[in-house]
């Protein structure tokens, strides 16, 4: 069986089951998968000419469903907005983005192996000193949603106020996207929205998720739940200050 | 304790009979001390030391996890001796006199004890760490009185003395999160710069493990005897640093060898001659292209 990014590939555990063996190409990624005697086998971007490297699993022959779903990243994503853009203060922008998803293979609802369907950039978010590792996406910042019917991207809306007396420039932002639900919404995948405060300075953004769908979607269907609720010690810094890496750079000048 | 005792006289009164009274009991709390109170501080120090570790890093839990377990022992050691008649007086202040001789003795190790305070103070590094001191570089194993145990990356224990890491410039790899890598890349001279300085970005660009922020470093840092050299600094997370530091070299190789950028690399000619005829030396109006095949002449 061959699945394309075209077809509706995600699928919730009972409402329809893949057949035993199959292929599906996301983007970049291919996954293949078999399932006999007992046995269930997942191979991630196999070598096109030989003999795939499998992921083995044992599992009872019985009332098995192999699923495939969509997932957010695993990391959070740094957006960086192909035109950058100027907050003035007390204004307030909607903003729509889109994000590669992951995808993962299921049985019975337990995650077997779970990747990217593009392969993205890592970037560094923080000092040298301390931050995190995300990902790099350089995209559009839209306006108003995007119509995108591919099973691989989910439109994360970000709703962004500048509550601080300075021109805020959005030149970063990062997207803490473990705390995002996705939804389906007449056939596009959405992430929850993300509400972002900045009070300027160093003071540090205030990051809420608002609970269920996106406000601006009439109804939509729960697809995954959050990989880990958003802690204190998630929320940082949304839009960063390079300061200590333009130093540097000036030094090794 | 009484009950004890009338129970074991029941049990073994022929033979108690034979032992003062004074010293049965002495033996039980020796006994207590050896195999009760002695195994419950080692425990306790255990337990000490995973809370301290979880708490506060691996090297301060191992430090107070010895502090208890010594205190623990020697106090021990010193009731079981009490136990025994010994009085700790003067046993006290034995060790007093030879304390200080042994402390003229042994200036070194005194001198390595208190740099292993300064290093637990200071912290330059935990155990788990990477660091380098001279020509050694390995992974932290433990901060003891005395020195710093490691182990090499291929697997060989180096003890080195507190002392000597005091005194010593050391680095430490993974103090960071993120490194940076340094390739120093020449081309030849007559290449397209601005076209290398570009294909440099596109290839930190499209290798994923190549952190995007902060920015890779591109610099020409001089003009060599036969390339115009140039500083390439990638950033990376410490875990992929030897991942993308091959990776990156091949991207590099492959890159410019598809868009027509020569490395210069040194020429040697091998010239076979008799010693009866003349070497074939002379000058030559024309500069070898530095990527020309060698050659060999004779």
């Amino acid at each position: 069986m061959e699945i394309s990014t075209a077809d509706p590939i995600w699928l919730h555990p009972g409402e329809q089951s893949l057949p035993p063996s199959g292929r599906v190409q996301c983007r970049e990624l291919t996954a293949c998968w078999e399932f006999d005697h007992e046995e269930l086998r997942v191979a991630i971007n196999p070598p096109p000419e030989s003999e795939p490297n499998w992921q083995r699993w044992t599992v009872e022959t019985e009332g098995g469903d192999i699923s495939i779903v969509p997932m957010v990243p695993d990391r959070s994503v740094v957006f960086e907005p192909l035109t950058r853009f100027f907050l003035l203060p007390a204004q307030s922008t909607r903003i729509y983005i889109e994000i590669p998803l992951n995808i993962a293979f299921k049985w019975n609802g337990q995650t077997l192996v779970e990747a990217p369907s593009e392969t993205l950039s890592q970037t560094w978010f923080g000092e040298f000193d301390a931050g995190e590792v995300c990902y790099w996406v350089a995209a559009r910042a839209h306006r108003e949603a995007p119509v995108s019917r591919d099973n691989t991207v989910a439109i994360s809306p970000l709703m962004l106020s500048n509550r601080s007396d300075d021109t805020l420039e959005v030149s970063r932002i990062c997207l803490r996207t473990c705390g995002l639900n996705l939804y389906r919404a007449d056939g596009v995948i959405w992430t929850s929205e993300t509400e972002v405060i900045h009070r300027g300075g160093d003071a540090q953004s205030r990051v809420d998720v608002v609970d269920g769908p996106p406000p601006t979607l009439g109804s939509a269907t729960l697809l995954t739940s959050r990989r880990q609720p958003l802690t204190r010690a998630a929320v940082g810094r949304t839009f960063r200050s390079l300061m200590e890496w333009t130093i540097s750079t000036i030094l090794e000048e | 304790m009484k009950e004890l005792l009338d129970s074991l006289k029941k049990t073994w009164g022929d033979y108690l009979e034979l032992i003062p009274e004074g010293m049965v009991q002495s033996s039980i709390r020796v006994i207590v001390l050896v195999f009760l109170v002695l195994p419950t501080v080692i425990a306790f120090s255990n337990v000490l030391r995973k809370f301290f570790t979880k708490k506060f890093g691996a090297q301060q839990g191992l430090v107070v996890q010895k502090l208890v377990r010594y205190a623990g022992v020697i106090l021990t050691t010193m009731l079981v001796f009490h136990e025994f008649g010994f009085s700790l007086a003067p046993l006290l202040g034995a060790a007093g006199i030879v304390g200080l001789g042994i402390a003229f003795a042994s200036q070194t190790s005194v001198s390595n004890i208190i740099s292993g305070l300064f290093l637990i103070a200071e912290r330059p590094f935990s155990v788990g760490d990477a660091i380098s001191v001279g020509q050694t570089t390995g992974i932290v194993l433990s901060i003891d009185t005395l020195s710093v145990k490691l182990r090499t990356l291929d697997n060989r224990f180096v003890r080195i003395p507190n002392e000597t890491l005091i005194q010593t410039e050391l680095i430490n790899i993974t103090r960071f999160p993120i490194r940076r890598i340094d390739i120093n890349v020449g081309v030849a001279y007559g290449t397209d710069l601005p076209k290398v300085t570009g294909l440099l970005k596109d290839i930190a660009t499209e290798n994923p493990l190549c952190l995007m922020e902060p920015a890779p470093l591109i610099a020409v840092t001089g003009m060599g005897e036969s390339s115009v050299d140039y500083l390439f600094g990638v950033w990376v997370v410490k875990e992929n640093f030897l991942a993308l530091r091959n990776s990156i070299l091949d991207d590099i190789h492959t890159q410019f060898a598809e868009n027509g950028i020569e490395i210069p690399f040194p020429h040697r000619s091998v010239i076979i001659s008799s010693s009866e005829s003349e070497l074939p030396l002379g000058t030559s109006d024309t500069t070898s292209s530095a990527g020309a095949a060698p050659t060999a002449g004779g």
